[in-house]
């Protein structure tokens, strides 16, 4: 295998890398302008999207096709709707010039993000007037309540990304991370804004997908950065939850602050983790995968059986104090727990990100990329492996210790295998070694797979009422949870084996260096 | 111990201390370079210079040794200590009844980690699907055995020993032909464009196609057990020994597994097929230019895996009764234990191992309580990898693993 | 064109807006008046759901969901409420990513629901865990939660199990109710079944690790010892639900001399499978969870000898059978089938929309104006409440436990469970025959 220049070095970048880097910011173009359509179909959809939560009378779509528009304001909803079908038609037209290797022409871009300007400015007025003047004839028939505000937030968020990929498309390609950020951040911050409606909504946003980033981060450290394939995982976050669910609880009667005990859950894991590592980690690839695949049933199954009556068995540890800050009380509020988890993960992001680029980050590519060759320069295999085991299990411990508090509950069947599948698919699915790609994967996994799917059969059984097709609500998608999540995994490794965005370093693994014909050669001269 | 029967990859018998400490990547890897970057370089490196951690590394390293080298013999030992502990506690009947059981456990698990190695072996691949292969192969014994309007279950049923001698037969080569044809056709769709990307993409395909069968046994066959219908095509009990009865099911279970496995031995050891398996498994692309045809090979290892986890999910239907979609995930993994065990890529090794795993299975769950039968495995599993990954008649791992 | 003149705003409309009055066409009481007639009732009143429909829950809960959608069904067809509609909503408290019942989802189910002001009871959880992390979210929101099929004694009664600090998941009024009887009770009755009916004094007791079948088992164990019974290994054997060989486990205690073997788990947990592998001249008894069909087509040729207390036998009763007409009428399947807590969910539905009824007409006919003052109403009304459904009669302490603790003792003959007589326990814990 080529050695690679993987760290910044200081005389300019290698050619290839450059091409990668706009491969990269491409992807995130396409994740700009595709995420603008989405959400503006979600928008669209919402009724459908709110209505099994909402447990109150829902809002069928079809009320405002069968009211005739008869307002003066109707004019601004079909300016709006224009702009609205430009920019759900833009990634259609972009796939279809990609594909017949006829790139748009620039000015196309300008009119696109004028069209966002203006579709941003459009649902500003109408929303304005609607609240301000709110005259029956402006708008014609418009129920009252009519107007959902996470739907406004939602068609704004929309026109902002595509105003930021159609305008500043050049940015975008050249600064992807940058530009995803910048469109990620306000758009995970405001999520307890937009769908303050939904509070299962924001209670899913921060147990399953900070969590879930939270547990992805750190096995990013592990499989991304080191190279070391993890299928115990699980583990980790389980220590993580116990230790928090035993010192924040009636369990021993001791009280601990959360703000406290993640430091602990974390300390602890990384112990474990350096425990487990210790006498593991000279094993290789897939004999490494097994024996982290055996410790990671062996965990659950300790605490099952109560070992020194620490676990309480199948019961598990319940009754977790719920966590203060000041005068809040989380119990009451989902939101908070969603943007103080918020908050670690851009902590731990800004952590790993600096990790990755230290002297450390690279030691652990190069002990991935050529473990023989980075002994030889002398990097310290085992101590720089176990460090790498070290930090992922201790991400792991931290987000054990605020799914405890959350949950409230800690019992072993939280812990099994399927957890620590997932997390390897949201890093494989992001892109393996890719901080960015595996925030993108962790949405795309627990949104997807485990929120939509879930939702399925509600959002079909109000499709069939709304469209009139008895036979829509009877299909029971949720049988087909397994399948999707199969055929989704299978699809994405077949199509783009390095993931949504793949790693810069593992991209070039991937298209210079494993061909058959190489490793056949490869294999002729250096062991036959 | 050292030469496995039917060594499933011939190179590399060169069974060293060297050998478990792995580490190196792939070609480069000399025994003796692996060594250097075993537990020594902290002795010499790590800042180790009072006597006492000297001493402690020391002592590491003559017990890592020591477990290396006398591996078989302390697992065997302690399974001899586990069967007469187990003697005391319910004397020659309950020791009879458990070893009866034990094999036969173990010779299903045998049966699944067949296939377990066979794909490892030649393509480095763990196939988390085989497991879900083996159950979904139980529905097609299933629909096997009752279509044709219960003329089997007649045949076998009502016509003494000769019509259930077809009746099996019929069922086994219908089962094994379409289970490994659904195997090969995994193999094609799921694992084959893949086969030279980084080692994780195959691996999560296989996580995947897990998934979709199991979601396909899901939607098809229902979240129950599902009576297999032929439960009763062997009854009776063939013997008593002092006053343990062993059933002619029992017998059956094990005789299949053994028949099976000892076939695909002489099998893989004397047929073009099976040398073109074995020269694939020890280096594909030098295989490549002596002309082997790799990819027909590989799908024919799918094939023969995949066909041997049909024989193990129809003699499992048989002797248990009923199958259920979720049984291959747990069975899976421990059958891949047997594997690791049996010392992964060989045939005969999986076989005993499979043998080794019922018995601490059946032992551990009697001593320790069966709330602990698998955590058993598991611990098991990982004090091979850690100091023995060779398993019991390794094949040299250093550019293996 | 319809289309192209109507789509157009309809897209924009709904994209900048999409509506949905969200839980704002809540109860509005529109003046008092009304005497006890509920005709003139207005608004929605939303009654839920919450149990696990999907992945390895896939077969215990939907028959139960069935059951609770019957109620609403009925009740609406029936015009219960008068005027007022009832809205039924079904969560699924089973994610994906567990594989099942899963404690998030429930918690943020019952979040949901609860910071809905029309919805003012919900029927659930499924499983002890899940009531765990939902009682205290109900117990906050003053919302009305009774579970078709929590035993776990420790959820309601303080001590009684020691992983379970009962006082904790009440931060608020006790709003917490289920129709089935605990565990304790069903122990006593087993512990007493084996001793004094099977006259068993050592038994071999198996369990599936959960929290129901543990928890069972280990209480059996308790009563059993205090019925001066032996328990051979006792605390061991605790298999996954998974196991599907038992060879080891029936080896061990046939040679240790077991005259009973007590299985605590259910028949997805391998109840059926467990008796399928043993001898079919040693008794088993199990709990609840055992009594269904799929025990017997599980256990197949051995199901036959089989004993297990469950729900008191009520096929002979009126009510019992109209549900089970009812149930079969609509869905097609027998509500005995597939889970034996499938009467408890129409039950505890049912009792929910009475207790509705009752604040209702004690409000004059509407719904009281403030949804905190319904919910307190509703939990009040639960006290209160007595009610003869597909179970029996029905009532509650103030522990929220029914009072309905008698068990029925059924053994499988002919390959069918058959009743063979009903128990009771008293407060001090004596077991009794019932009579009649």
């Amino acid at each position: 295998m080529p050695s690679l220049s993987l760290g910044r070095g200081r005389t300019g970048r290698p050619a290839v890398s450059l091409t990668l880097k706009r491969d990269q910011g491409t992807s995130t173009f396409w994740i700009l302008s595709g995420g603008a359509a989405v959400l503006l179909l979600m928008g669209w959809l919402l009724p459908w999207f709110v209505y099994p939560f909402s447990g109150g009378a829902g809002y069928s779509p079809m009320d405002v096709v069968a009211a005739a528009p008869t307002g003066v304001g109707t004019i601004l909803v079909y300016a709006l709707g224009i702009c609205m079908l430009v920019i759900l038609l833009s990634p259609i037209a972009e796939l279809v010039a990609w594909r017949r290797k006829k790139p748009l022409d620039s000015q196309w871009d300008r009119v696109r993000l004028v069209v966002a300007a203006l579709g941003l400015l459009l649902t500003l007025a109408i929303v304005g007037l609607y609240y301000v003047v709110q005259e029956e004839p402006l708008f014609g028939q418009i129920r009252p309540h009519a107007i959902v505000d996470s739907a406004v937030w939602l068609t704004m968020a929309a026109y902002i990304f595509a105003g930021l990929a159609y305008g500043a498309r050049g940015w975008v390609i050249r600064r992807p991370n940058v530009a995803f950020a910048v469109v990620a951040l306000p758009f995970a911050a405001l999520i307890p804004l937009m769908f303050h409606q939904a509070p299962d909504f924001i209670f899913w946003a921060a147990s399953s997908l900070a969590i879930y980033t939270l547990l992805a981060l750190g096995l990013n450290v592990v499989v991304g950065f080191a190279g070391l394939l993890d299928l115990g995982y699980a583990a980790f976050f389980a220590i993580g939850a116990y230790t928090c669910a035993a010192l924040a609880s009636p369990k021993y009667g001791i009280h601990l602050p959360l703000w406290l005990l993640i430091f602990i859950g974390a300390a602890v894991a990384s112990m474990f983790g350096g425990i487990l590592g210790a006498p593991t980690l000279r094993l290789r690839g897939d004999y490494l995968a097994i024996v982290t695949l055996g410790f990671g049933e062996i965990i659950p199954a300790i605490a099952t059986n109560n070992v020194f009556n620490l676990t309480n068995g199948p019961d598990g540890i319940s009754s977790i104090d719920q966590p203060r800050l000041g005068a809040v009380n989380f119990s009451t509020s989902p939101a908070w727990y969603y943007i103080s988890l918020l908050v670690l993960v851009v902590l731990v992001v800004i952590l790993l990100r600096n990790l990755e680029h230290s002297r450390v980050g690279r030691a652990w590519i190069a002990i991935r990329e050529d473990e023989v060759a980075a002994a030889a320069t002398g990097i310290n295999t085992t101590a720089t492996k176990l460090l790498a085991f070290a930090i992922g299990a201790s991400v792991s411990g931290l987000a054990g210790a605020f799914y405890g508090s959350m949950v409230g509950i800690v019992s072993p069947e939280a812990f099994s295998f399927s957890v620590s599948v997932a997390v390897l698919s949201i890093i494989v699915l992001g892109g393996i070694g890719n901080i960015t790609g595996v925030i993108l994967g962790s949405f795309v996994l627990t949104f997807v797979i485990f929120w939509m799917l879930h939702y399925l059969n509600e959002w079909s059984a109000t499709l069939s009422k709304t469209v009139g097709v008895p036979a829509l609500g009877n299909i029971d998608f949720s049988q087909y949870t397994y399948v999707v999540y199969g055929v989704a995994l299978i699809g994405m490794m077949l199509l783009r084996p390095g993931g949504l965005l793949p790693s810069r370093a593992r991209k070039v693994e991937l298209e210079h260096s494993t061909g058959a014909e190489d490793e056949s050669l490869a294999a002729v001269q250096g062991r036959a | 111990m050292r030469s496995p029967l039917f060594p499933f990859v011939t190179r590399g018998l060169r069974v060293t201390d060297d050998a478990a400490t792995t580490g190196g990547p792939g070609a480069l890897t000399a025994p003796t370079l692996v060594d250097q970057r075993g537990l020594s370089p902290r002795a010499h490196r790590g800042g180790a210079s009072s006597p006492t951690a000297i001493a402690v590394i020391g002592g590491l390293r003559l017990a890592n040794s020591f477990i290396q080298r006398y591996f078989p013999q302390i697992l065997l030992g302690g399974i001899l200590v586990a069967i007469i502990l187990v003697f005391r506690e319910g004397g020659a009947t309950l020791m009879g009844q458990q070893i009866r059981n034990a094999l036969v456990v173990g010779a299903i698990y045998a049966l699944v980690a067949i296939g377990y190695t066979m794909v490892y072996g030649i393509i480095e691949l763990i196939n988390f699907a085989h497991g879900d292969v083996f159950t979904l192969s139980g529905f097609y014994a299933l629909i096997i055995a009752t279509s044709f309007g219960g003329a089997l279950n007649n045949l076998a049923t009502k016509n003494g020993g000769i019509g259930l001698v077809l009746a099996l037969v019929v069922v086994f080569v219908a089962t094994m032909i379409v289970s490994g044809f659904t195997g090969m056709a995994i193999e094609r769709v799921a694992y084959r464009r893949l086969r030279d990307a980084p080692r994780l993409a195959p691996l999560i395909t296989a996580i995947g196609v897990s998934f979709l069968l199991e979601g396909f046994m899901l939607v098809k066959f229902g979240a129950d057990n599902v009576q297999t219908k032929n439960h009763d095509w062997i009854s009776g009990s063939a013997f008593t020994i002092g006053s343990v009865t062993v059933d002619w099911r029992h017998i059956f279970v094990v005789a299949v597994a053994l028949v099976l496995m000892f076939s695909l031995g002489a099998f893989v050891r004397a047929t073009r097929l099976g040398k073109a398996m074995r020269a694939t498994a020890q280096d594909r692309g030098a295989a490549l230019l002596c002309g082997i045809n790799v990819n027909r090979t590989i799908s024919a290892t799918f094939f023969i895996g995949s066909a041997l986890a049909a024989a193990g999910a129809i003699v499992y239907g048989i002797y248990y009764g009923s199958i259920q979609w979720s049984l291959g995930y747990h069975l899976g993994i421990i059958a891949f234990t047997a594997a690791v065990l049996g010392g992964i890529g060989n045939i005969v090794g999986a076989g005993v191992g499979g043998f080794l795993i019922g018995i601490i299975f059946v032992f551990g769950g009697q001593l320790a309580g069966g709330q602990w039968s698998e955590s058993l495995i598991f611990a098991v599993l990982v004090i091979i990898l850690t100091f023995r990954p060779v398993g019991l008649f390794g094949v040299d791992v250093t550019t293996r693993a | 064109m319809i289309l192209s003149k109507r789509l157009l705003p309809f897209v924009g409309l709904v994209g900048i807006a999409a509506l949905s009055a969200c839980g704002t066409s809540g109860p509005t009481s529109s003046s008092s008046g009304g005497s006890g007639n509920l005709s003139s009732c207005q608004g929605t009143i939303t009654v839920a759901t919450d149990l696990p429909l999907t992945g390895g829950d896939a077969t215990d809960g939907p028959p139960v969901q069935q059951a609770a959608q019957l109620a609403t069904e009925q009740a609406n067809t029936n015009k219960t409420l008068g005027g007022c509609t009832l809205k039924y909503v079904s969560k699924d408290d089973a994610t994906v990513a567990a594989n099942g019942h899963d404690p998030v989802q429930g918690k943020a189910n019952l979040t949901a629901l609860a910071s809905d002001p029309t919805v003012v009871g919900v029927v659930g959880p499924f499983n002890s865990g899940v009531a765990v992390a939902e009682i205290p979210v109900a117990s906050q929101n003053h919302l009305a939660l009774i579970s078709p099929s929590n035993t776990n004694p420790g959820l309601t009664q303080v001590g009684t199990n020691p992983a379970i600090d009962t006082n904790s998941l009440y931060p608020g009024p006790h709003t917490y109710f289920r129709t089935i009887a605990t565990d304790t009770n069903q122990a006593e009755i087993l512990a007493y079944v084996a001793v004094k009916e099977l006259n068993a004094t050592k038994a071999y007791a198996i369990d599936d690790q959960q929290t129901y079948g543990h928890g069972l088992r280990l209480l059996f164990e308790k009563y059993f010892a205090q019925e001066g019974g032996t328990i051979l290994d006792p605390g061991a054997q605790s298999l996954p639900g998974t196991t599907k060989d038992y060879s080891t486990q029936i080896s061990d205690a046939t040679s240790k001399g077991a005259q009973v073997i007590f299985f605590g788990g259910t028949s997805g947990t391998g109840c059926g499978i467990l008796r399928s592998q043993m001898s079919a001249s040693l008794p088993m008894l199990g709990g609840d969870g055992c009594q269904d069909a799929k025990f017997i087509t599980d256990a197949a040729a051995n199901a036959n000898g089989a004993e297990a207390t469950s729900a008191p036998d009520v096929s002979k009763v009126a009510s019992s059978q109209t549900f089970n007409s009812d149930f079969k009428a609509r869905f097609g399947a027998d509500a005995y089938a597939n889970s034996p807590y499938t009467p408890y969910g129409y039950d505890a539905m049912n009792i929910l929309i009475q207790s509705i009824k009752a604040v209702l007409l004690a409000n004059g006919g509407q719904p009281p104006s403030d949804s905190t003052t319904f919910r307190d109403d509703v939990v009040a009304q639960l006290h209160k409440v007595q009610y003869s459904g597909a179970v029996g009669q029905t009532s509650f302490d103030q522990n929220g436990d029914t009072t309905n603790t008698g068990f029925t003792l059924y053994k499988v003959s002919g390959g069918a469970w058959t009743a063979k007589e009903k128990l009771i326990v008293d407060t001090s814990g004596k077991v009794s025959v019932a009579t009649g």
